[in-house]
């Protein structure tokens, strides 16, 4: 995969000390890792403060880094959900965000409330409520468009145990939105 | 059938997301599955079309300086091995770690091998190692907070968790602080020096020491955003600096009361109230005299792969010869905006030479004291969790993936 040799070439050039190959692995990640932090706190000033951290942390620990054909994105991946965790338990936050229960109304016409309601703050509570595995599905395959292949790569599963977390995920998903709260 | 489910809803998406198909289309032909599928497929779509959250320009500047903040500190905390020891270590760790291992008996003599060359290379190759030894020996110092006003946060390592302080907090080497949007502090150093942090400011400590005979006493701040007003006591010896870092500025002086200021697009404005200062940009050396400021635009994108021209030095007049000045041009100087000596209200003199931020300074969120302390030995992150040397593909470290009564995934290992 060219991805796996650019990711290589890539922590190579970093752990060699070239100044340049850091900043490009900021330019080139911290989209994903800002969406994914953002779906996992809802809000934008913590989002971006935490990706900062993110990527502070991967400074200190890029030498550490052993680089074995999986993708440098899982690395930050892992470091992101820490990082949240991190924050959750510092600010005493739940990981678990509260729907909006006023969003899925409309006596007879749930699909319709539900479509009506679905935005990235609501995306954001609903995820909340999974496990991180069916979490990670959802925003890497809907949210970041990647392929079955792609998410078994990043997430270290099998083809298989995607589609069934794909599945169980929106299931859930559809749940959560339709009751409007959590289970 | 379970199974045969995920593949028929996976494939019903994979359709639909490649932009061909309906749903309609998709359920009809699988109808004895439609009621469970059309909520999941119409889940997934209407997530799928959500605009992609996005950081803001500014906020993203302002993570990318941080982290290329923390890496040039990084750099300048930390030995740099060359690259041919460092691959000579890597090919001796690989010889006897390879598939299938290596016998310990020799890969505890190559290991104790690669360790006694490098403490040669140490020993004998890099100058100005820390490694000083006899009386010139330097000794770590300190400094304390003081007029703590608002929200003051410490992080105490770069990556560490932030944490809410109070005055007379102490602080040392490789401690960083923030003031929130509307707060201010004071650092007071150990050689009678002070910086104040206005709001919205951030610096890192990035060296505060001294020889044992307290000689040499260094300063050296590195501020990510913000402004801050220093006010430098005459330092005792040529040996002796105060240095504020910036995106592209490093201020040095000797004596002399100045004010850095760092916008969130990594503009450095420095100015002079008192005393004299000079500022390296690029090599090039600039003299800034009391009530003069010099304003240094954001590094370019080619900057960043030369890091020593994004460093500036200020060296006080006295510190060198000033025949090296000969043909450096002057600092673009503003006059009318610096020539205030009258006005000895700091707030007013800094206003006057600071340029303004295009955008808000970003707030922080206030952090409540973390009775957990940092990163725990059980943290994947920490340095001595016994996975953190290997590639990260850990264990989901988050609640299991299944409901109560069920096995794990059995597809979870390839």
């Amino acid at each position: 995969m060219s991805g796996s040799t650019d990711d290589a070439a890539l922590v190579a050039r970093a752990q060699q000390g070239d100044r340049s190959a850091v900043a490009e692995i900021y330019e080139r990640h911290h989209p994903a890792i800002y969406r994914y932090i953002f779906y996992r706190v809802g809000d934008t000033p913590t989002a971006e403060d935490l990706t900062g951290t993110v990527f502070v942390r991967v400074v200190e620990n890029i030498d550490r880094f052993v680089y074995r054909g999986r993708p440098l994105l899982t690395w930050l991946y892992t470091i992101a959900r820490n990082v949240v965790v991190d924050h959750h338990r510092r600010t005493g936050g739940a990981a678990a965000v509260p729907l909006d229960e006023r969003v899925v109304t409309g006596e007879g016409d749930v699909e319709r409330a539900a479509e009506r309601a679905l935005s990235q703050q609501r995306l954001a509570a609903a995820l909340s409520h999974l496990t991180e595995d069916q979490r990670q599905v959802i925003l890497l395959k809907f949210i970041e468009g990647m392929s079955n292949e792609e998410v078994a790569e990043t997430l270290g599963k099998t083809i298989g145990a995607v589609k069934s977390l794909q599945h169980r995920a929106l299931a859930a998903l559809q749940r959560i939105l339709s009751d409007g709260g959590g289970r | 059938m379970k199974h045969h489910l995920d593949d028929i809803l996976d494939n019903c998406l994979v359709e639909l997301l490649a932009g061909g198909g309906s749903v309609e289309e998709c359920l009809s032909r699988y109808p004895e599955h439609a009621n469970s599928l059309r909520p999941l497929l119409d889940g997934a779509l209407r997530a799928s079309r959500l605009a992609l959250p996005e950081m803001t320009p500014s906020a993203s500047k302002v993570a990318k300086r941080r982290m290329m903040a923390a890496w040039d500190e990084k750099q300048h905390r930390e030995l740099r091995i060359p690259l041919a020891l460092r691959e000579f270590v890597a090919r001796v760790g690989s010889s006897v770690g390879g598939p299938g291992g290596g016998e310990a008996p020799l890969r505890g003599t190559l290991l104790v091998t690669a360790a006694m060359a490098l403490a040669v290379v140490l020993l004998t190759v890099l100058p100005g190692t820390l490694l000083e030894i006899g009386r010139y020996r330097k000794v770590p110092q300190t400094a304390v907070l003081a007029d703590v006003a608002g929200v003051v946060e410490v992080q105490r390592g770069t990556g560490d968790v932030w944490r809410v302080a109070s005055t007379d907090i102490m602080l040392k080497s490789g401690h960083h602080v923030r003031t929130g949007s509307v707060s201010s502090v004071t650092l007071r150093f150990f050689d009678g020096s002070r910086t104040v942090l206005s709001p919205g400011t951030e610096v890192s400590l990035t060296e505060l020491s001294s020889r044992r005979d307290g000689a040499s006493r260094t300063v050296i701040l590195n501020q990510l955003v913000g402004q801050t007003e220093n006010h430098v006591v005459k330092l005792v010896d040529a040996a002796s600096r105060f240095e504020v870092h910036t995106p592209t500025t490093v201020a040095e002086v000797r004596g002399t009361e100045f004010t850095v200021n760092v916008s969130e697009d990594g503009t450095t404005s420095v100015s002079v109230r008192e005393g004299s200062v000079g500022v390296t940009i690029g090599g090039t050396t600039q003299v800034l005299a009391a009530g003069q400021f010099a304003s240094v635009p954001p590094p370019s994108p080619t900057a960043e792969s030369s890091p020593a021209a994004t460093w500036v030095s200020i060296e006080a007049p006295d510190a060198f010869d000033k025949s090296e000045l000969a043909g450096i041009a002057r600092p673009t100087v503003t006059p009318s905006a610096a020539a205030e000596p009258d006005q000895t209200a700091a707030s007013t003199a800094t206003a006057s030479a600071t340029t303004s931020a295009p955008e808000p300074t970003p707030t922080w969120d206030e952090v409540a004291d973390d009775p957990d302390g940092p990163l725990d030995k059980d943290h994947p992150e920490h340095p001595e969790h016994p996975e953190q040397p290997t590639h990260p593909g850990l264990p989901d470290q988050a609640e299991p993936d299944v409901p109560p009564g069920r096995d794990k995934d059995k597809d979870k290992n390839k």
